[in-house]
């Protein structure tokens, strides 16, 4: 009896064992008709470029897995797209460029470990990311003390400006400016004289978060309630309560990625609450409004403005399309990835592999053109600069831009 | 006299909207942790196995739901019978294939045990890990209407829980009681040797300790994964706090467990009210530890007998 038990045990752990394996090595597509993720994409694989010795290593870090895997997946493959363009015409002075992609999971220790193994293992001299403000931070350490370029086509927090050190660079604008605008938008356009604040405990976040609350206090307004948050937390309902309780103007939501993003306002729903949302640029993708219409009617929030019509852009976007199928999910970013990579391109063809030289050379750097961007300017601390901001909201899922917004400092 | 009444009432009415939500923000993770704390505490009385992988138990019923509804569109009904399957034969395969070969051995130990349950907990969450990815799943179809009470507003899927929970709650206790095998259960839970000698075998009240406990835990994990959706780093997650809830209630007893789950979300929903969402665990943790430390045993635990 005991042996026969035994050996049914044992046939049944061995199907579960190959079927696991099976289910493990053998992802099937992840389509969720109830999540709202959207379809699990798989970042680009390089093309079948010869590794050679004459190969250029650039680099990329971004979340690849997990919740902000719908912001990291399609900007890699934006800088993909650039490298292949890249390549097809004769790569730089005659050599390929490789792009090698490591997914730092939007963490600042994931960061630290993907930049020191851009840096040791791959000996890339240039990389583009991270995506996240403290995968960002994470891995600058690294790159300053190896004087390794990195440019950041997204990470938006004030303290990359002071912390990021001489080598890092950013193509998206400081939160320093996007907390301002939200806050003007609140009290200007909306009237809001009191306002709550719930945000994720990340670098990114907790940048806007003071931004935020700085200049909402600073033009006469209360926070009533300030909520900050775990990442990993996936039930608001109690910080849904205490914000319908305090019967604020305007609540200002900033999550590190979308799903986190989507509960919330579908908690703040959920009770009824009569204030305005107003998010960070987190849910600002069409994306969302199409896997979440009913949840997200209706929220406004602020992203940096990018002229669509123009040619570069739109030349941009119509090649991406052409390659990947599908519409870009966050414009300004996958434009700025795929711009990092040109200005790497330009900088190496100006200046060799002198990573020094092109230090000083980005620095400060005016009227710069190329990728899909025009008038580039970085300033001492390696932002770019930057004044306008769109405010969009949600009509029936899609975004709409309720008004463009210029930063006075 | 007549002022001083309506005065009161009004006072009432005031508290009575404030409460009311805060209350419904106890009940509902409250009578969820009681149902996996109840289950937790019962698998620990008959077996005196601390099976802390009974967190992963719940969580892997979610993903197994998820699996079954989302990935392969079978029926409602099918999914749940799915995933509470699913719970139950992980709990048994671990008691048969892991806790009961280590009696065979004689290495039942407390550290024994925690060892081996701990390293099943972390297998099985970088299982699902790997299996399902680190994004968060969500049944948002599922969670259903809100529908408004006055001042409190919830969801369909939190009306489920406050009406299954118990539900599943007074069957567990009624089984218990009543039934022929749940005095046997008692009876090994009470004292393993006089047990047996009347003739109750005690290994299979064990494996129908996992049984009954795994299933109880897989309907609160199809619950459990509706309302706060899913992540492979809740297996952790869970299971601490199904860890705390029991030992604060007195482990071995259900009862306990009901009442150490609402203590705890009690404290949780009052210090995320009137103070900060980031100090609630602290808040918690103290709790618990300060209650420990006035009654070790727990709230309505019994005083060990040496084993």
């Amino acid at each position: 009896m005991c042996m026969k038990n035994n050996a049914i045990w044992w046939v049944i752990g061995i199907i579960i064992v190959i079927g696991l394996g099976y289910l493990v090595f053998n992802q099937p597509n992840k389509q969720g008709t109830t999540s709202p993720q959207p379809v699990a994409n798989e970042p680009a694989a390089p093309a079948p470029a010869p590794v050679a010795d004459n190969t250029i290593m650039i680099g990329w870090m971004g979340p690849l897995t997990g919740d902000a895997a719908s912001i990291g997946v399609p900007i890699q493959k934006a800088s993909q797209l650039a490298v292949d363009e890249i390549n097809a015409a004769g790569g730089i002075g005659g050599k390929q460029i490789k792009l090698v992609s490591e997914d730092s999971k939007c963490d600042g220790k994931e960061g630290s470990t993907a930049g020191q193994k851009l840096v040791s293992v791959n000996h890339a001299k240039f990389v583009v990311g991270g995506v996240c403000s403290g995968e960002t931070l994470g891995a600058a350490p690294i790159f300053n003390e190896n004087k390794v370029i990195d440019i950041s086509p997204s990470a938006s927090s004030p303290d990359i400006s002071t912390k990021g050190g001489a080598y890092v660079f950013r193509t998206y604008p400081s939160d320093a400016m996007a907390g301002a605008v939200a806050a003007g938008y609140a009290m200007q356009s909306l009237k809001a004289k009191t306002a709550a604040i719930i945000s994720e405990n990340t670098d990114y976040a907790q940048g806007l978060h003071k931004v935020f609350k700085a200049n909402f206090e600073a033009a006469g307004g209360k926070i009533l309630v300030d909520e900050v948050y775990d990442t990993g937390t996936t039930n608001f309902r109690t910080q849904a309560l205490k914000f319908k309780n305090a019967k604020v103007d305007v609540i200002y939501i900033v999550p590190q990625s979308p799903p986190p993003g989507v509960a919330i306002v579908k908690s703040l729903k959920d009770q009824k609450i009569a204030s305005k949302i107003i998010s960070s640029e987190v849910l600002m993708s069409d994306d969302i409004g199409k896997q979440n219409a009913s949840t997200v009617e209706g929220i406004t929030g602020t992203i940096a403005y990018m002229d669509d019509k123009d040619p570069v852009a739109t030349k941009f976007m119509s090649a991406y399309k052409a390659k990947y199928h599908e519409e870009l999910a966050w414009p300004i970013f996958q434009a700025g990835a795929y711009t990092d990579v040109y200005l790497i391109k330009d900088m190496i063809e100006k200046n060799g592999m002198d990573t020094e030289k092109i230090q000083a050379a980005l620095t400060n750097l005016t009227g710069w053109s190329g990728g899909a961007m025009n008038n580039v300017n970085l300033d001492e601390n390696g932002d770019i600069k930057w004044s306008d901001f769109s405010v969009k909201q949600f009509k029936a899922g899609k975004l709409e831009s309720i008004g463009v917004f210029k930063f006075k400092p | 006299m007549r002022w001083c009444f309506f005065s009161l009432l009004v006072r009432l009415v005031k508290i009575m909207d404030v409460a009311l939500p805060i209350l419904s923000n106890i009940l509902i993770p409250g009578l969820l942790f009681a149902v996996i704390a109840g289950s937790f505490s019962l698998i620990y009385s008959v077996t005196r196995v601390l099976h802390l992988a009974h967190g992963a138990t719940v969580i892997t019923a979610g993903y197994a739901f998820y699996a079954a509804l989302t990935l392969w569109h079978w029926p409602l009904w099918l999914a749940v019978i799915f995933s509470t399957a699913v719970a139950a034969l992980l709990g048994m395969a671990i008691n048969s294939q892991i806790y009961e070969r280590m009696r065979k051995t004689g290495s039942v130990s407390i550290a024994g045990t925690l060892i081996a349950t701990i390293s099943i907990l972390l297998i099985i969450e970088n299982l699902l890990l790997a299996i399902f990815g680190s994004d968060t799943k969500f049944f948002s179809d599922l969670q259903g209407q809100v529908n408004t009470f006055g001042s409190v507003n919830v969801t369909d899927n939190e009306i489920r829980i406050m009406i299954f929970c118990p539900i599943l709650l007074i069957i567990l206790t009624l089984f218990l009681a009543k039934t022929r095998i749940g005095k046997a259960l008692r009876a090994v839970a009470d004292n393993e040797m006089v047990a047996e000698v009347v003739g109750i075998s005690s290994r299979r009240m064990r494996m129908m300790a996992f049984a009954i406990g795994s299933v109880f835990a897989g309907m609160a994990g199809i619950l459990f994964a509706i309302e706060y959706s899913l992540v492979p780093s809740m297996v952790i997650m869970a299971t601490i706090m199904m860890f705390f809830r029991t030992i604060l209630g007195g482990i071995g007893s259900i009862g306990g467990a009901v009442i150490g789950s609402l203590l705890t979300e009690t404290v949780t929903a009052l210090t995320g009210w009137y103070w900060n969402i980031g100090w609630v665990q602290l808040t918690s943790f103290l709790f618990t530890f300060l209650v420990l430390l006035i009654r070790p045993q727990g709230l309505l635990g019994k005083k060990k007998r040496s084993l």
